[in-house]
């Protein structure tokens, strides 16, 4: 028995020796004045579930929805270290269109400073103090917005979410089963500003090198525009002819900023090289 | 005694090499350059955290080199949702092994696999073929039955061995959804081990228990420290001069989370506990053996991977 006990002693001795041998070196620390890239993957969901165009999706409001377009204005990126520093992406640069139809679904950083990135930061939607430099200052990212769906007129300025579709209520939510178009412009107006900013953990560090580009997989949720925190009913929305819903306007503009401040979440950080989700 | 000292300088050698490896990267490092040898082109293969449970011994004889085919099905999400697709990976293992003794309490073991893994997904079929990470232990009978004629014989071996990153790890998988999706670890590993076998008559009981500690590899991963233990109840019987063994038992495996660049990677940890069934035939000196196994009870990579089922099939010539 004893000389067993002083082989397990033995074995223990061992091991620790084994978990000595492992290494403690992290890589590489990030180098002064080097810079690399940095791409952030919008996964589109709806409450959990992958978005397709055309898929049907029922929410707690006991309306089915299905979605035809789902497209939306990412800004202002900042990426935040572990000590709070950040770094504000030059913001002539900053806006970025997310859409479902057309398969565009990465936002493209470059020249970010060499670091261990733990947070970021971006808005939805474009913010007053770029809508009001003007059209001539912005006219690329407006031909863009144009291009997207996603403007109103000058005046009245950008759509921040553009969501559209048909939907049925559940007759027991007081709907019938006829299918009707739906239409969602967010943005923001002369009486509100509907520009919001999230703030995100990541759950791993995003390490930014020279020549290392770490991808930031988050996944979207269409759900929580009209079924987060506060509900929007679509079938309390509909026309005067009763065929239609479209909310573009007034105080459901205000929940649904406030209703997609959890529309976004961090699902991994893939650091390395090449572009992998 | 030439072949201890043999063993112990390539071990010695070993471990040396990956310490040294780990201090200074830059340092030249021999064994490399061994191995490269050995296979030629350092674009090898040979993963990972799979197979663990399956053992390394056979009930029919104990020293032996032999081949070992080993098949194991999983399926994996292949996207972030909870109705992201499950998509298949196959891993196919075809494996050199062999327990050899050195004197009459020693013996050394080593596995050469070489793998050839496949999986469909939505973006097309991705396959990846090569040598694996060679694994070489050594085992020391602690205690045992010396006398063949006693009706109960039992044996408790106790083994330390190394596993060398001779299969190629590609960290453009780690993103992804199932990161043992590799032919190696990439990282020097280290496994003690200890195995005890009780026999009385026909009847018999084999339990093993390992733990592999995992080293963080170039590319600054580092797969989850692994545990693996299993008991086989097996039987022996004989039909002319067939030996027959059928066995029945239990395997399972822990895995701790993986790290990347010290950090741990969420939802890598897991556990799975698997039910295994098989059969040695012998005929003099070689024998032939078939073995599955099916998960009871599995929590692997936070549910985005299921293990389906594993089989193998292996000729062993007893030495």
């Amino acid at each position: 028995m004893k000389s067993r006990l002083k082989n397990i002693a033995g074995l223990l001795a061992l091991s620790l020796f084994i978990n000595s041998c492992s290494s403690d070196d992290n890589g590489s620390a990030p180098a002064d004045g080097t810079s690399g890239d940095v791409e952030l993957f919008f996964d589109n969901g709806v409450a959990g579930d992958a978005l397709m165009l055309g898929n049907s999706y029922t929410n707690s409001n006991g309306e089915t929805l299905i979605f035809e377009r789902f497209t939306y204005i990412v800004s202002n990126f900042v990426l935040i270290k572990e000590d709070g520093s950040e770094f504000t992406y030059p913001k002539n640069e900053s806006y970025f269109i997310i859409n479902e139809e057309t398969g565009q679904f990465t936002v493209h950083l470059e020249n970010v400073p060499a670091g261990d990135y733990k947070k970021i930061k971006f808005g939805i939607g474009v913010d007053q103090q770029r809508y009001l430099q003007g059209e001539t200052a912005q006219q690329s990212f407006w031909d863009l917005a144009f291009a997207n769906n996603m403007t109103w007129t000058w005046s009245t300025g950008y759509r921040f979410i553009n969501c559209q579709g048909t939907f049925t209520v559940d007759p027991a939510h007081g709907g019938d089963t006829t299918s009707r178009g739906f239409m969602i412009h967010q943005g923001s107006n002369t009486a509100t500003d509907n520009y919001r900013e999230v703030v995100l953990n990541l759950p791993t560090t995003a390490r930014v090198r020279e020549g290392e580009m770490p991808n930031i997989h988050l996944k979207s949720d269409a759900n929580v525009i009209l079924d987060g925190d506060t509900k929007i009913e679509l079938h309390h929305n509909l026309n005067g002819a009763g065929t239609a819903a479209s909310i573009m306007a007034g105080e459901n503009l205000i929940t649904i900023a406030n209703n997609t401040k959890k529309m976004f979440t961090v699902d991994h950080v893939h650091n390395g090289a090449g572009t992998h989700h | 005694m030439k072949k201890i000292i043999l063993t112990l300088a390539i071990s010695i050698l070993a471990l040396n090499a990956a310490q040294a490896r780990t201090e200074k990267d830059s340092i030249d490092n021999p064994f490399r350059r061994y191995v490269a040898l050995l296979e030629e082109d350092c674009d090898a293969c040979g993963c990972s955290a799979n197979g663990g449970s399956m053992g390394f011994s056979s009930m029919l004889n104990s020293n032996f080199v032999g081949i070992r085919y080993i098949h194991q099905s999983y399926k994996s999400r292949d996207g972030v949702f909870n109705n992201s697709p499950w998509i298949d990976e196959n891993f196919n293992t075809a494996q050199l092994w062999a327990r050899v003794p050195i004197t009459e309490r020693i013996e050394v073991m080593a596995l050469v696999p070489y793998h050839f893994n496949n999986r469909e997904k939505a973006t097309g079929k991705e396959n990846i073929d090569g040598l694996g990470d060679i694994t070489l232990m050594g085992f020391y009978t602690l205690f045992g039955t010396k006398s063949d004629s006693a009706t109960v014989f039992h044996k408790f071996q106790l083994g330390a061995g190394v596993k060398a990153p001779t299969g190629k790890y590609d960290s453009a998988n780690n993103g992804s959804i199932n990161p043992s999706f590799q032919l190696g670890t990439g990282s020097w590993d280290y496994t003690l081990a200890s195995e005890y076998t009780v026999k009385k008559n026909n009847l018999g009981l084999n339990a093993t228990v390992n733990y592999v500690f995992k080293t963080e590899n170039e590319k600054n991963y580092q797969f989850g420290n692994q545990f693996n233990y299993a008991a086989t109840l097996f039987y022996s019987t004989k039909i002319d001069n067939l030996d027959i063994v059928p066995q029945l038992g239990l395997a399972g495996e822990k895995y701790d989370e993986n790290k990347d660049h010290g950090e741990d990677v969420p939802l890598t940890a897991g556990d799975i506990l698997f039910g295994k069934m098989g059969v040695e035939l012998g005929l003099q000196k070689f024998s032939l053996g078939l073995s599955t196994m099916l998960p009871i009870n599995q929590n692997l990579t936070g549910g985005r991977v299921e293990a389906n089922y594993r089989w193998s099939l292996n000729l062993n010539y007893s030495l």
